[in-house]
């Protein structure tokens, strides 16, 4: 049976988690920590750069270093998100073909799922490490109100990197998962999910049987994190503005460094009632003066500055216990997930609402990926003691006429499911006809996202009304919309052309799995080649340590003269190959420097 | 004799003549219902007799040749139906016309399955199924007097034996777990949510949970993830489909109590569709019914109770299929005539009293007798016409007034039957015609609500065509064009039948043509049949009934345009 992954790809850290003997575990990355922050970079020489050492150039390369990529994932150049999005980000976003978003770094231009991708294959890797095999199936997590849109391009980006992701999964799902498994419960909880980027409530059953099963989920897909930093760079940046008159957002280095500040005080304040922002030489005038920036934040401040946003959150609850048809009361716990779920005043102001103490039990930052790779192996295995029962978040229609919404699958419809409906023609020898696929909540069909135009082609020519084809829409257990259409008559398939979606198309896709293949041999190259030059360095380190000490002993005869002759050249060589950044070379030289460096330790041990 | 042995028992009728017979009113009643389906305790709850009275009335109508034991029938295993490609769980269309795109139902399809053991299959609510009429029922012996079933058996049709290819060996489920998803798949529209579940009816939210947990593990997709299913797949996503939709709908008390009464209302009006397609009952049996009940009546001196309460009873779960439930009558029908004539006539009937005396005649003088004589027998004739005049229309009441009560107590299918017996024996008598034509109006108010409310439910829940045919038969029943709109309207948005839509349009319009939102249906309809000079004209005449309307400016335009 094979080994399935499960991966957190979130706004601002992912984590990637294992099954191992019927437990699940998070498998820490090669610095030991058990997150990776979603960040890629490319730095001058090209070389890409993700997680950690991503994070720490950030500032000094803030224009190429992408954070925050989930919240980009999925969308339209035309939305509010991306309009937003480009206000604030110190990365370049531009526009790409057919609506779609394209981030650009060092003038290359990368698609949202291939940046996504980059931290997937390093999710990848950490994983392989750890197993000391080859990973490629997992189980990916998305936030529970992503549309199709978003959910396909984050299957796209882990195809590109070289996984078979075998099941999309919602996040309070998966940290629900993580929570009940093994209890052998009924109840009914609620998930409560604050990440970097997303807002997910949702509300499940949990049976003794072992079916976890979704009621109703809802949530906001750019409601996190990222936006209380926001506002304490907007108090900030006002701030400065007052004093010096200067607009810190003009500068990208100043802005990520604001952020930086930001997050670190706002994740200090969960702690210790105020805290120093201290940002020296944050700016410079013109006149060569350089301008500093401290201030000191307090709990209750920021409490005032995101208020706003807490009670949004509650907001999106309350609709999600409508949805439900339930009252917190019929609640009977509520976990927390996602970091920012560590600020006091979201823990008090969810205790208020559903009347209760959250529980804590759950690791906030590491529950999803646990969830993760629980569902993973369920899936794999033969045993059938779970069933996850999730729904679809968003309603499933089609324009018509008037811009009206018809709505064909409703929100909270648990998943798979479909929808059959016939479509026929209203004029004589009518070839084609064009169904505009949407999801969404609103009426007025505009409101709604395009998921695609389908246009059912090549219909045989007859009288108005006599052709009849069946079209099935279906949502199958990732969430993902599927459209397949047969003609009544014939039985036939239908041929659908899909146009106006946005998205990478399979060619592109291709494109990048290629490189992604290619990117991954250079770092498995690049990795082999540092293991082999630290290994020869330390050898070349001691032995020149030794070597005056044995010139000392030696060196007065020829046969010592002639070892250290050939001493010497053996670590020539050895630089040389590390010169030539050869591994394999490299690894030749190594066995003579292994054997010199025995050879004069021998001879100093001697001696004394 | 105990009941003990009969318990188990089925009777059927012979070819006995049961009239010259001495049967007590109980034996009578217990008689109507062999039907060689029911089995003792059946008949014993059916009548409200205890089990022991109940088979001792048996066996006296066995031991009179009227009834014998029935031959054990084999079973009927159950059929796996072939699959159909539009098979009975597929989802129909639903939706609003395009400008560019109009939808029309498939062919018609709902495969009637055999439903073999046990339980009727009772009603059932499946996504945009397209529901077509029972076929009339072919229960055994057709002894049914179907006088009272508010919930009518619904037809045991068998389906074609499988195809031998059904099954496959090569995919990676056991053969006997395709069999069953053959099965279940094909009577998904057959079974209601309580059925599909297999719970009782009376099933507490817990047993609901449990039945649903437990089996959505046997048919969820991901229990077969990775492995080969071939064409099982969709099957079982369909069984889960209709699973989850059951468990949602029984599970929040609010929807669950719509569902319940939208089922009995349903079997309300299904018995009523089943009523006109069969022949009317005979006379003999309705009265003998009448009767039995009037005497059981007249026995039981203090205040009878009502044999049918208010809402019936769900569902004959409880109850073997093809059983009419009892008559629920209300005992109490006064009688115009006198009691103890009637009894006499009644006793007569069944030979229990010699008959009437007939006046001696007396040796007299011959002229006078004869004289004497055909006076007596014109008088006698007189007395005789007048009686049988008297009879006949106490008759009709009696009928008439049956029918009332039946529709006061909400029994509307036994109404309809015994208005129908009393319009065969009124005759076209005027004051009968009258009293008839009141209760007929009354009865079609009753069957036109219940239609309604099964339409309201049905549209609510978006199953538009089942809801359009329904609003057609309330307005049949009551001509109103706000429900023949309602029903114009969701034949539009199910997609099929426009042209019908559209006449159920123009009569609501015809009905009330001053309304100018009628008129704008019908323009909805016939711009999505690609009529746009009919849709223009209603359109602009709807603007002269209501000038300001902006709404109707737009649309106007918007047609004249040509664009969407």
């Amino acid at each position: 049976m094979e080994t399935v992954i499960g991966i957190d790809l979130g706004t601002t850290n992912s984590c990637v988690a294992v099954m191992e003997n019927a437990a699940p575990v998070v498998i820490p990355n090669r610095g030991g920590y058990k997150t990776t922050p979603s960040m890629v970079a490319v730095t001058e020489a090209g070389k890409r750069l993700v997680g950690h050492i991503a994070k720490r150039q950030a500032i000094t390369n803030a224009e190429n270093t992408v954070y925050a990529a989930k919240r980009l994932i999925g969308r339209k150049w035309n939305s509010p998100q991306i309009k937003n999005a480009l206000l604030t980000s110190s990365y370049h976003i531009a526009e790409g073909p057919h609506d779609d978003v394209r981030i650009v770094l060092r003038d290359k231009s990368y698609s949202v799922p291939e940046i996504s991708s980059m931290i997937l294959q390093e999710m990848k890797i950490i994983a392989e490490d750890y197993l000391g095999q080859p990973v490629t199936k997992a189980v990916v997590t998305v936030p529970a109100y992503f549309n199709d849109n978003q959910r396909q391009a984050t299957k796209d980006a882990g195809t590109i990197a070289g996984l078979d992701v075998i099941r999309i999964i919602n996040e309070p799902t998966a940290a629900a998962l993580a929570y009940g498994l093994g209890k052998e419960i009924d109840r009914v909880i609620a998930v409560y999910d604050l990440g970097g980027g997303t807002f997910d409530i949702s509300i499940l059953e949990l049976s003794t049987s072992g079916v976890f099963k979704v009621i109703a989920t809802t949530g906001d897909t750019f409601l996190g994190g990222e936006d209380f930093d926001a506002r304490i760079v907007d108090w900030l940046v006002h701030g400065f503005q007052q004093e010096h008159d200067i607009d810190l957002r003009q500068d990208r280095m100043a802005l990520q460094r604001l952020r930086d500040a930001a997050e670190k005080a706002k994740c200090e304040l969960s702690s210790v009632r105020e805290t120093d922002i201290n940002l020296p030489f944050i700016i410079s005038t013109g006149r060569n003066e350089a301008l500093h920036l401290q201030r000191t934040l307090t709990r209750e401040t920021l409490e005032k500055l995101t208020q706003d946003l807490i009670e949004r959150t509650i907001e999106i609850c309350r609709d999600a216990l409508g949805d439900a048809r339930l009252e917190p009361k019929d609640l009977e716990d509520v976990i927390l997930v996602g970091g920012m779920t560590r600020m006091p005043a979201i823990q008090k102001a969810v205790s208020e609402y559903f009347g209760r103490t959250p529980n804590k039990g759950v690791h906030p930052d590491e529950v999803v990926a646990l969830g993760a790779a629980i569902q993973g192996h369920a899936l794999v295995e033969d045993k059938n003691d779970m069933i996850l029962l999730d729904v679809t978040p968003h309603a499933l229609g089609i324009m018509t006429f008037g811009s009206h919404f018809e709505e064909l699958i409703p929100q909270n419809t648990t998943v798979p499911t479909s929808r059959t409906k016939v479509f026929t023609t209203s004029r004589d020898n009518q070839t084609a006809v064009k169904i505009l696929v949407m999801q969404g909540e609103n009426d007025n069909a505009e409101k709604n996202e395009l998921l695609g135009e389908f246009i059912l082609t090549g219909l045989r020519r007859a009288p108005k009304g006599e052709v009849e084809i069946e079209v099935t829409f279906e949502i199958n257990t990732d969430g993902i919309v599927s459209v397949f259409a047969k003609d009544l008559e014939t039985g036939q398939a239908q041929s659908i052309q899909v146009t106006a979606t946005s998205g990478l198309t399979q060619d592109e896709i291709n494109n990048m799995i290629e490189s992604a293949k290619d990117y991954l041999v250079e770092r498995r190259t690049d990795e082999d080649f540092e293991a082999a030059k630290q290994e020869a360095e330390s050898l070349i380190a001691e032995i020149e340590r030794l070597f005056p000490e044995v010139e000392a002993v030696v060196g007065s005869s020829d046969f010592g003269q002639d070892a250290l002759g050939k001493a010497r050249t053996v670590l020539q060589h050895a630089r040389a190959a590390i010169d030539a950044k050869g591994a394999a070379q490299i690894r030749q030289h190594v066995e003579g420097l292994a054997r010199t460096q025995r050879m004069f330790k021998g001879v100093v041990s001697r001696a004394q | 004799m105990t009941a003990e042995p009969y318990r188990g028992l089925i009777y059927e009728r012979t070819a006995a003549d049961v009239r010259g017979l001495a049967l007590e009113p109980a034996e009578i009643f217990v008689l109507s219902l062999v039907d060689g389906a029911l089995d003792v305790d059946a008949i014993a709850s059916t009548t409200g007799l205890d089990g022991a009275r109940a088979a001792a009335c048996l066996a006296r109508l066995a031991e009179l040749g009227v009834i014998r034991v029935a031959p054990i029938r084999p079973r009927p295993t159950r059929p796996v139906p072939a699959a159909p490609t539009t098979a009975p769980g597929a989802d129909r269309p639903t939706a609003h016309a395009t400008s560019q795109v109009t939808k029309r139902s498939p062919p018609g399809n709902a495969a009637l399955t055999a439903v073999p053991t046990g339980r009727p299959p009772a009603v059932t609510v499946v996504p945009f199924d397209a529901t077509t009429k029972p076929a009339p029922s072919i229960a055994p012996n057709n002894t049914q007097i179907p006088l009272s079933s508010d919930r009518a058996p619904v037809p045991v049709v068998t389906s074609p034996p499988p195809l031998s290819g059904e099954i496959d060996t090569s995919l990676d489920i056991g053969v006997e777990l395709q069999a069953r998803i053959l099965d279940l798949s094909a009577k998904l529209s057959d079974l209601d949510h309580f059925q599909v579940l297999g719970v009782p009816m009376g099933a507490d939210r817990t047993q609901i949970k449990r039945a649903y947990f437990s089996m959505i593990g046997t048919f969820h997709p991901d229990t077969y993830f990775g492995k080969q299913l071939g064409n099982f797949t969709k099957r079982m996503e369909r069984i889960f489909q209709r699973l989850t939709e059951a468990h949602d709908v029984l599970s929040n008390p609010k929807s669950r109590e719509e569902y319940e009464s939208y089922l009995r209302v349903l079997g309300r009006t299904r018995a009523m569709e089943e009523l006109a397609d069969q022949p009317p009952p005979s006379v003999e049996d309705m009265e003998q019914l009448l009767l039995a009940a009037e005497q059981a009546a007249a026995r039981k001196a203090p205040t009878p109770e009502p044999v049918a309460p208010a809402a019936p009873p769900p569902r004959p779960a409880k109850a073997p299929p093809a059983m009419p439930r009892a008559p629920s009558l209300r005992p109490v029908v006064e009688m115009v005539d006198d009691p103890v004539a009637r009894r006499q006539a009644l006793a007569r009937k069944f030979g229990k009293l010699p008959p009437a005396p007939k006046p001696v005649p007396v040796q007299q003088n011959v002229s006078e007798l004869a004289a004497r004589q055909s006076a007596a027998v014109k008088d006698l004739h007189q007395r005789y016409k007048h009686r049988q005049e008297s009879i006949k229309t106490q008759r009709v009441e009696r009928f008439a007034r049956a029918a009332e009560e039946a529709l006061a107590s909400g029994n509307t299918v036994s109404a309809l039957n015994t208005l129908r017996i009393a319009r065969t024996l009124s005759g076209g008598d005027i004051g009968t015609v009258e009293r008839l034509g009141e209760l007929e109006q009354k009865l079609g108010a009753t069957v036109a609500d219940t239609y309604l409310e099964r339409a309201r439910y049905e549209e609510t829940n978006g199953h538009y065509e089942q809801a359009a045919r329904s609003y057609s038969h309330a307005a049949r029943s009551r001509p109103d064009p706000d429900v023949l709109r309602s029903a114009a309207e969701c034949y539009l948005k199910a997609g099929v039948e426009l042209r019908l839509a559209g006449e159920l349009a123009r009569d609501a319009v015809q009905l009330a043509p001053n309304r100018a939102d009628l008129r704008l249906s019908l323009a909805k309809i016939y711009e999505a049949a690609g009529m746009q000079q009919s849709a223009l004209r209603e359109l602009e005449r709807a603007l002269e009934l209501t000038p300001e309307s902006d709404r109707i400016k737009q649309w106007l335009k918007r047609l004249k345009r040509g664009g969407v």
